[in-house]
């Protein structure tokens, strides 16, 4: 079908409402390309014929409907990488301080076994077991009602070293860390480490601050801290544990 | 990050960077206006949701494509559902019946929704002008553009089922749009 400008220019409401029979559709659909003033009123129809659908009244969707959209597309969204257990992390850590940590390292990482059931159990009532009588362990318990924070100082056998994990702490905003204090008999508080955790709440940090062996402190406790931690405690207190 | 403050081409363009969210709160300011256009097209609820779901589905894979320039998310969410729609009536060849009718006074005097607190003001108003500017419309203009934007129908099936001239149908629906577009551009 051959058709003049001027007939083709009559089609294109018509094209936009995508109401033309399949000759003049071909018809309309070969004059666009050159020409550029028909291409222009196809675009000004077409936002007028896109306008109608909003004088349609009303009706809500099913409430189901939206979890099944969810479902068909959420396997193609990204997934996100496995969550790595905190004893994995630390091993990791551990093994790229080994020359740092020597036979120390070693032991934690053998005290790592039996630390992660202590973990299991939400290291809610620590109990050094037999297998581990070289090992100073200290669990540290939330100092909050609504809080699941979990946390575990382990000290390695000669006591100059230790290493703290934490759990389910709440990612603080950056410019606030946590930072655990090292206590001893005479109430004096030792920073031991300034950290922050992950989107987990995890984080495993070697205790490397303390000017004496880590053995001389009998109590610890996490607090929040400005960024860079603090010389003293000043904010709330959300861990704390004895040996 | 709060998605419901973010504006539609900022949610498409989180879409295309495979954030799920930005579909979500998409699909909760657009659902109801997709929804609606398609169970008007194709009367049957099953397949009025089908073709919703197909739209954000389209939505969530082809979110790269669209065009700030070209149109408004609303419109473009519109026009996805509409030719997804017609294709669907075209390829089952059935017209839902209430089609057959025209666009009613019932419908273009609907006073738009106040109980969808997603729906923003500026898109009630457009909804208010659109529905004033169809019911300026001829009541016989208004039949035969009802029976092309809702029913999928060509100029010829339009003749057919008025029982009309064919040129008579192809004259009335290019005064409706005529019309429309001088109102509707008037708004702008």
């Amino acid at each position: 079908m051959t058709l003049t400008h001027e007939q083709i220019t009559e089609l294109i409401p018509a094209f936009a409402l995508d109401c033309l029979d399949d000759e003049e559709t071909v018809a309309v659909t070969e004059h666009l390309p050159g020409c550029a003033a028909c291409r222009a009123e196809l675009e000004s129809y077409q936002s007028t014929v896109d306008r109608l659908a909003l004088a349609v009244p009303e009706v809500s969707p099913p409430p189901e409907l939206q979890g099944r959209l969810m479902a068909r597309v959420r396997p193609a969204a990204p997934v996100p990488p496995p969550a790595v257990p905190w004893w994995q992390k630390l091993a990791a850590q551990l093994r790229t301080t080994a020359p740092v940590w020597g036979a120390a390292a070693l032991l934690v990482l053998l005290a790592l076994g039996v630390s992660n059931l202590y973990l299991r159990q939400q290291l809610t009532d620590l109990q050094r077991p037999a297998m581990v009588d070289t090992m100073r362990t200290v669990s540290l318990r939330h100092t909050q009602p609504d809080s699941q924070a979990t946390g575990i100082i382990i000290v390695s056998t000669d006591g100059e070293y230790g290493a703290l994990i934490v759990e389910h702490l709440y990612p603080l905003p950056e410019n606030q860390q946590y930072q655990l204090w090292l206590i001893d008999d005479n109430d004096t508080r030792i920073s031991g480490a300034v950290f922050s955790v992950d989107d987990d709440g995890y984080r495993s940090v070697q205790i490397e601050e303390a000017p004496l062996p880590l053995e001389h402190y009998t109590r610890f406790g996490i607090t929040v801290e400005p960024a860079g931690g603090s010389p003293g405690p000043t904010g709330q207190r959300v861990l704390a544990g004895s040996m | 990050m709060d998605f419901s403050t973010l504006s539609d081409e900022s949610l498409l363009a989180l879409i295309a960077r495979r954030r799920p969210e930005a579909l979500e709160e998409l699909y909760r300011r657009y659902s109801r206006m997709v929804y609606s256009l398609a169970i008007r097209m194709v009367a049957e609820p099953s397949v009025a949701e089908e073709i919703t779901l197909d739209v954000f589905t389209r939505v969530w894979d082809k979110a790269d494509s669209y065009r700030a320039s070209r149109a408004q998310v609303n419109t473009w969410l519109t026009r996805i559902a509409r030719n997804h729609a017609i294709d669907t009536l075209r390829r089952q060849n059935t017209r839902a019946a209430h089609v057959a009718g025209h666009w009613t006074d019932a419908e273009i005097n609907a006073i738009p929704a106040k109980n969808n607190p997603e729906e923003t003001t500026q898109l009630q108003l457009q909804r208010a002008r659109v529905r004033a500017a169809v019911a300026q419309l001829p009541d016989n203009q208004r039949q035969a553009l009802s029976l092309a934007f809702f029913g999928g129908y060509t100029h010829h099936q339009i003749a057919q089922t008025l029982n009309q001239p064919l040129g008579t149908v192809k004259t009335r629906i290019r005064s409706a749009l005529k019309k429309l577009r001088h109102i509707l551009s008037d708004d702008e």
